[in-house]
């Protein structure tokens, strides 16, 4: 493999490094968004169990 | 709609999503490096041009650092004062920073290969590194098996003191033991910037300058979406104790 090689492969994997932690943000908000859909729900009809699934912890 | 019940520290917004000023100087520093470090700065009269991973690899390890020393900051003021705001910032900046490290430890490798012939070599800066961003997976670890978010906030918060402890060793072990890793072209003894010619410090600058404003911005958001997650726990924490909630 010759020199550019190597720099592409280290550019491509910082980049995917990026993308990925940055997907995996969107997937988090995006869960936390139909979370508090469900809450909103669940406060507008006065049911308790409307919720759904609690979340067991954080973003992580 | 009626008004929910809110816990009144948790009425305020969170105010923290990342101006869009600061997301469009983000992409634009970062292409503006991208473009300079491949088509404006030299090649490497020894190395070649695997060198120019240097202005990715560097300005990495140096966010890094500045997200590990908030982490630091953070949990120690967590640890004196117990408020879950320095909790939230100890957790952001720890995620922010870990992903940092991880491009460090990806990138090395890919530099290291043609330069030194081997992909790793476990010398003290490399090690280091690597026990640094083993300490802050499992410091990301504890947050996500969860448990009472007190206790896991304190736990993490002395985990982040005991990580910051390895950045004095990562950055003096190439003085310290005899490695492969060369010494510090930036901060170097001679003063800053001292060990490159102007035409490198001055890409090398602008990819600092890109990685310090990507970390801002991931750094703010991340904050945010734990901020309206906690928050949505403790509403989902008071609707659970209302009168006629089923358990």
């Amino acid at each position: 493999m010759n020199q550019l090689m190597y720099l592409a492969g280290g550019l491509l994997l910082a980049w995917a490094a990026v993308f990925g932690y940055l997907w995996s943000l969107a997937r988090r908000a995006r869960s936390l968004q139909r979370q508090l859909e469900a809450l909103s729900n669940q406060i507008d009809k006065g049911d308790p169990g409307a919720a759904g699934e609690s979340p067991a912890n954080g973003t992580g | 709609m009626s008004r929910s019940p809110q816990p009144a520290s948790e009425s305020r917004g969170t105010g923290l999503a990342p101006p869009p000023s600061l997301l469009a100087l983000t992409v634009v520093a970062t292409l503006a490096t991208l473009y300079a470090a491949l088509l404006v700065a030299p090649a490497d009269r020894i190395q070649g041009d695997v060198q120019r991973l240097f202005y990715i690899h560097v300005p990495a390890a140096l966010t890094m650092y500045v997200a590990y020393i908030l982490v630091f900051l953070a949990s120690l003021v967590y640890l004196l004062r117990r408020q879950a705001r320095w909790d939230e910032v100890g957790a952001a900046a720890a995620e922010v920073g870990t992903l940092f490290a991880s491009i460090v430890l990806l990138t090395g490798p890919m530099w290291a290969r043609p330069i030194w012939g081997t992909w790793w070599t476990w010398d003290a800066r490399l090690t280091s590194t690597f026990i640094l961003w083993l300490i802050f997976v499992a410091y990301l670890m504890l947050r996500a098996t969860g448990g009472h978010p007190e206790q896991v906030a304190r736990y993490c918060a002395v985990l982040g003191i005991i990580g910051f402890l390895d950045l004095p060793i990562i950055h003096y072990s190439v003085q310290w033991w005899r490695t492969l890793h060369p010494e510090p072209v930036l901060m170097t003894r001679g003063g800053l910037g001292g060990g490159l010619p102007s035409s490198m410090l001055a890409v090398l600058a602008l990819g600092l300058l890109a990685s310090l404003l990507l970390f801002a911005s991931l750094f703010l958001l991340r904050l945010r979406l734990e901020r309206v997650d906690r928050r949505a726990m403790a509403l989902r924490r008071l609707l659970d104790e209302r009168p006629g909630s089923i358990p």
